[in-house]
């Protein structure tokens, strides 16, 4: 046993683990909250639209160019992003693992996440291309409350990870309002509208930035995001996301 | 390993280990190196076990190895003593010794007690070196002594005794549990001198220090009264209370408050963690920011309170209760680290564990098992209720109002769980039962809740600044003043305090399992019945119990071992008894009637007393009926006509009045049949002519010479209860025309050379002796002149402070001996 499986066996006398999802009976080597079988089962994107990310799942049974540009987004709305991934589908059991890293402040399980979602990052999005990684931010006042900011926490891994600089409270809320999650899809783009500032334009001048975010669901706020940014003068904004709902009506 | 060991690994290791201590009680195998061949072999199998990957093997290796750790444990720790142990190079008596204190001195009103580890001790002229605490009395109040002090000091040392009857205190334990084997006592401190320091913990003399002046500070802002409670409740100084407001505490089932305990523990490890936490979300935004990506505040909050509350656990003394709450709360810390669902009942076993590896004896303390039986119910009844809350994530988080509605069920639940897992223990050890103490607690703890936190934020404060601190303790004494008016208007009520006869063992765990079963009874079929079948075969024990089928044919004379002073009790065939004499001490610093008496009674499931008789009014024989007559139903009580009109005495007289319990006045010629078969004829005092008792030692000797005497005759077989009557009063007897000759004697006056004159013992002709004396360090008594008398009449004697309780019981033609020696009925 190497020197870490010793302390994580010792831990697992005093707190033995139990999967968060499962229930069922963690490994004695490892300081895990999830079972590396249900870890195997969250529901990933396997196929996507090349620019927003949408997931396609119709193209789960395989057969002719998986991911592809789907081509309605642009009519749609201006996303600002030049690129947006995902890598899980926000359901099921990633939904519930989600709601309890979020609101259960089981914070250590942003590392959990982040590893995973390093290890199912698709090939042709590389994080290590970007000048910057920047975290969607909180405002001061729900991170008071939260006491931490799920996607810094996810950006802070993979940062590490693809050794890219991390940068922090340069993008800021300006209010302090309702949450995402409980509005329907236009009104979050009525409630996210002006709700970013810059506090440093200089230093994102002409510069690549990877935005992260724990959930996509309309890409209202990494729009609004990437929009501030541009405008600040960063020369490519692209978004990764832990997970995506799939096709909002 | 994973199935074995499984969910509770650490509850799994208890068991096995505990299996071991209860081993160990058992039998105590003479060979130390046999068991070490054990223990290597068992070690080696777990060891084994870890090698080979064979999970069966290594869970197996493991409990047997904590078995045999456990049971070598218990072993060393009760056994075991190095041959330069205090113990085993001394005889009682006076020494110089050298030693350096491990404590700070316990301050009673007239005594001070150290706990001294020796260094050395001088024999015959040289020094010798020696380990081992012992615990020193000083008879003075004012001592200049602090922890780490070295000392040389004149004591007289002995080992200590207990009062050996069925169901007394078992005294000599609870000392060898602290690791004391010797005690001494020092008669005034110009017999101590002050060395030069020894070696001591700059971190404890730190913490006594702040303990002292957090106290003083108390002491300076409070009346005496509320400075004593805060101090108990805050600094675990359970003395500083006084006697009326603890007697109160005890009364409503709050005495648990002022011994410091893992609620107290719990208290202050969240208000440190709140402040911690309040501290963190202060810090300016930005930087704020960047402390979230790096840790969550809370945890790092959790992470702070770990030194702050290791220092309180110190600042209180490290008791069982609080070492317990103080490990389950790092483990909750630690737990909270990892964002791991934690197992209260893992964390549980992990404490005992730890608890018992320091201190195996522990397991046999009052205070281990009530604070562990608690808790384990605690949360078992969370484990219940609370079950399908925890596991299943909620999705909907519940609103302000909901919080407070689940956390005020919790608070309800724990209440009443801790109440009714604490009850059967304390009535087993304490025979009082709080009918109140659910809703003391209920009341109370939300007050402590406050005082608490307040009073040591206000002591901390303090040492910056002492007006903000004394402000807040101020603010603080409107709350403590609440507490003691609303334990002083629940004290008077009638209920709130049942004498009830104690259960036994047996009934404990039935009482426990039907705990059990009862918070289960919605979700199981196997718990109703459980709980219904538990709850009739208790009952049905219990009833027996209060209705003992005895022998009825037997009369039993039970003299039991009061120390210096005098108690006996008869039970007659039939059914009946009485209580000659209660035992006592002079100043009434230690309660024989209750915790001697009252405890021996008690052990021996009588409810009811038919008669009490009190020989003569001297504190030795009636100090201790004051509390046997407030704990029992009494019928009557004798005594002869007397003058007395000493404190004690006319306490006991109201006591009887309040009680109204009727009180017969006899003397020489009465005659009783209290059972079939039995008479009982007084002998003295005679009616007529009572003395004149203006002049003190005449006195003291008149009253000794009027103590009540009576022959009890069951067919062939008779006693002599003689008090403390003197030669003028043997003399008497001898003048009369009764018979006095009896089977049993019980000797007169505790064997002064004064009593027991060659013509009365010729008289009575005994074939028995029995002394009802002290040990020799307590009074003058017994005589060796007076024991070369009995010896010349070839007379056996007994003593009840080197046979404990002695028991005669006859059926009238044979009697049989039995003697209570060492914690164990010894018959012959």
């Amino acid at each position: 046993m190497s020197g870490f499986a010793y302390i994580s066996f010792w831990l697992n006398l005093l707190i033995p683990g139990r999967c968060l999802l499962c229930d069922g009976q963690l490994s004695y080597q490892k300081p895990h909250q999830v079972c590396s079988k249900c870890w195997a089962q969250l529901p990933l994107i396997r196929y996507y639209c090349f620019d927003c990310g949408r997931p396609f799942s119709s193209f789960n049974n395989q057969s002719g160019p998986a991911s592809h540009n789907c081509g309605n987004h642009k009519a749609e709305i201006k996303l600002y992003f030049r690129r947006a991934r995902s890598i899980g589908l926000y359901q099921g059991d990633l939904k519930k693992l989600i709601r309890l890293f979020k609101y259960h402040k089981k914070s250590s399980l942003g590392s959990q996440l982040a590893g995973w979602m390093i290890q199912h990052m698709p090939k042709e999005f590389n994080p290590a291309n970007f000048d910057y990684i920047l975290p969607v931010p909180l405002h001061i006042k729900r991170l008071r409350k939260r006491e931490f900011n799920q996607s810094l926490l996810l950006a802070k891994s993979i940062a590490r990870y693809y050794q890219r600089p991390l940068m922090i409270s340069n993008l800021y809320r300006r209010h302090y309002q309702q949450a995402q999650a409980q509005l329907k899809q236009r009104q979050r783009r009525l409630n996210i509208k002006g709700a970013f500032l810059v506090r440093q334009p200089d230093k994102l001048h002409r510069k690549s930035i990877l935005l992260i975010d724990d959930v996509y669901t309309t890409g209202a706020t990494v729009g609004e995001c990437a929009k501030v940014l541009l405008r600040a003068g960063a020369e490519r904004v692209e978004v990764l996301t832990l997970a995506r709902t799939e096709e909002p009506v | 390993m994973k199935n074995i060991i499984g969910k509770r690994p650490l509850v799994f290791l208890l068991i096995a280990y505990l299996a071991g201590i209860v081993l160990g009680q058992f039998f105590s195998p003479p060979l130390f190196p046999s068991l070490y061949v054990i223990l290597a072999l068992l070690i080696l199998m777990g060891a084994a076990g870890c090698l080979l990957k064979r999970p069966y093997v290594l869970a197996l290796g493991l409990a047997l190895a904590l078995l045999g750790g456990g049971f070598m444990n218990y072993e060393f720790s009760t056994r075991y003593l190095p041959a330069n142990h205090i113990s085993r190079n001394f005889k009682p008596g006076k020494y110089l010794i050298e030693g350096r204190l491990t404590s700070p001195p316990t301050l009673f009103p007239a005594k001070t007690v150290l706990y001294v580890d020796v260094e050395r001790i001088e024999a015959g002229g040289n020094w010798r070196g020696v380990t081992g605490k012992i615990r020193l009395t000083v008879y003075q109040s004012k001592l200049e002594l602090k922890y780490g002090d070295r000392i040389r000091a004149l004591a007289k040392l002995r080992i200590p005794t207990n009062y050996g009857n069925p169901g007394s205190f078992d005294y000599r334990a609870y000392l060898a549990r602290q690791g004391i084997r010797v005690t001494g006592s020092i008669s005034s401190n110009i017999h101590i001198k002050k060395l030069a320091p020894g070696k001591r913990s700059s971190l404890l003399a730190g913490i006594y220090d702040l303990r002292l002046r957090l106290g003083s500070f108390m002491e300076l802002c409070y009346p005496h009264a509320q400075a004593g409670l805060l101090r108990a409740l805050v600094l675990g100084e359970r003395l500083a209370v006084n006697s009326a407001i603890k007697g109160e505490f005890i009364v409503v089932g709050l005495a648990h408050l002022l011994a410091i305990s893992g609620l107290h523990v719990g208290f202050v490890g969240f208000m440190f963690f709140a402040c911690f936490r309040f501290i963190l979300r202060c810090l300016p935004d930005a930087l704020f920011e960047r402390l979230t990506g790096w840790v969550r505040p809370g945890k790092l909050a959790a992470v702070l309170t770990v030194p702050a509350l290791i220092g309180y656990t110190l600042l209180v003394g490290s008791r069982t209760a609080t070492v317990r709450a103080t490990i389950m709360i790092l483990a909750y810390i630690l737990s909270l680290l990892v964002d791991r669902e934690r197992d209260l009942y893992n964390i549980l076993a992990l404490s005992a564990l730890i608890i018992l590896i320091w201190k195996p004896t522990s397991l046999t303390a009052i205070d281990f098992q009530l604070s562990f039986v608690t808790v384990f119910f605690i949360v078992y009844a969370f484990d219940v209720f609370y079950k399908r809350e925890s596991k299943q994530p909620l999705l909907a988080l519940p609103g302000r109002l909901e919080r407070f509605g689940i956390w005020l069920g919790g608070y309800i639940l724990v209440t009443i769980t801790a109440s009714l897992a604490a009850t059967p223990l304390t009535i087993f050890y304490f025979k009082r039962l709080s009918g109140l103490s659910i809703l003391a607690n209920l009341l109370a703890i939300p007050l402590v809740w406050v005082i608490i936190p307040l009073g040591l934020c206000a002591g901390l404060l303090s040492l910056v600044s002492f007006g903000l601190g004394e402000l807040l303790l101020k603010l603080n004494l409107i709350f403590i003043n609440l507490l003691l008016s609303l334990v002083h208007k629940l004290a008077v009520i009638p209920m709130a305090s049942l004498r009830i006869p104690p259960p036994n063992v047996t009934q404990l765990i039935i009482f426990y399992g039907w705990l059990l079963c009862v918070f289960k009874l919605r979700r199981s079929r196997w718990a109703r019945i459980g709980a219904v079948s538990l709850m009739l075969a208790g009952g049905i024990s219990y009833w027996l119990s209060l209705h003992p089928v005895t022998n009825t044919d037997l009369l039993r004379v039970t003299f039991l071992d009061v120390g210096h002073g005098e108690s006996s009790f008869i039970s007659f065939p039939g059914g009946k008894n009485m209580l000659v004499d209660g035992g006592g001490t002079y100043d009434d610093g230690f309660d024989i009637g209750e915790w001697v008496v009252s405890a021996y009674l008690w052990s021996q499931e009588v409810r009811r007393l038919d008669w009490v008789v009190l020989s003569h009014p001297h504190p030795d024989h009636l100090n201790g009926l004051k509390s046997v007559v407030r704990n029992f139903e009494v019928g009557e009580v004798w005594e002869a006509p007397t003058s007395c009109s000493s404190t004690s005495y006319l306490k006991f007289k109201a006591l009887l009045d309040r009680k109204k319990i009727p009180v017969k006045l006899v003397g020489a010629g009465d005659n009783f049949y209290p059972a079939n078969g039995v008479e009982l004829l007084v002998l003295n005092p005679p009616l007529a002519n009572e003395p004149d008792l203006s002049d003190k030692p005449a006195k003291q000797k008149t009253e000794n010479n009027r103590s009540l005497v009576f022959r009890l005759k069951y067919n062939q077989i008779s006693f002599l209860f003689t008090g403390d009557i003197e030669l003028e009063a043997e003399r008497y007897l001898l003048k009369q025309p009764v018979l006095l000759a009896s089977t049993v004697l019980k000797s007169p006056h505790h064997g002064s050379a004064t009593s027991s004159s060659l013509p009365f013992l010729k008289a009575v002709k005994p074939q028995l002796a029995l002394f009802s004396i002290g040990s020799s360090h307590q009074a003058w008594h017994p005589s060796p002149r007076m024991f070369a008398r009995y010896d010349k009449l070839g007379i056996r004697i007994l003593r009840t402070d080197q046979h404990g309780a002695v028991t005669v019981e006859t059926d009238g033609y044979y009697y049989q001996l039995s003697k209570w020696e060492n914690g164990q009925l010894v018959t012959r």
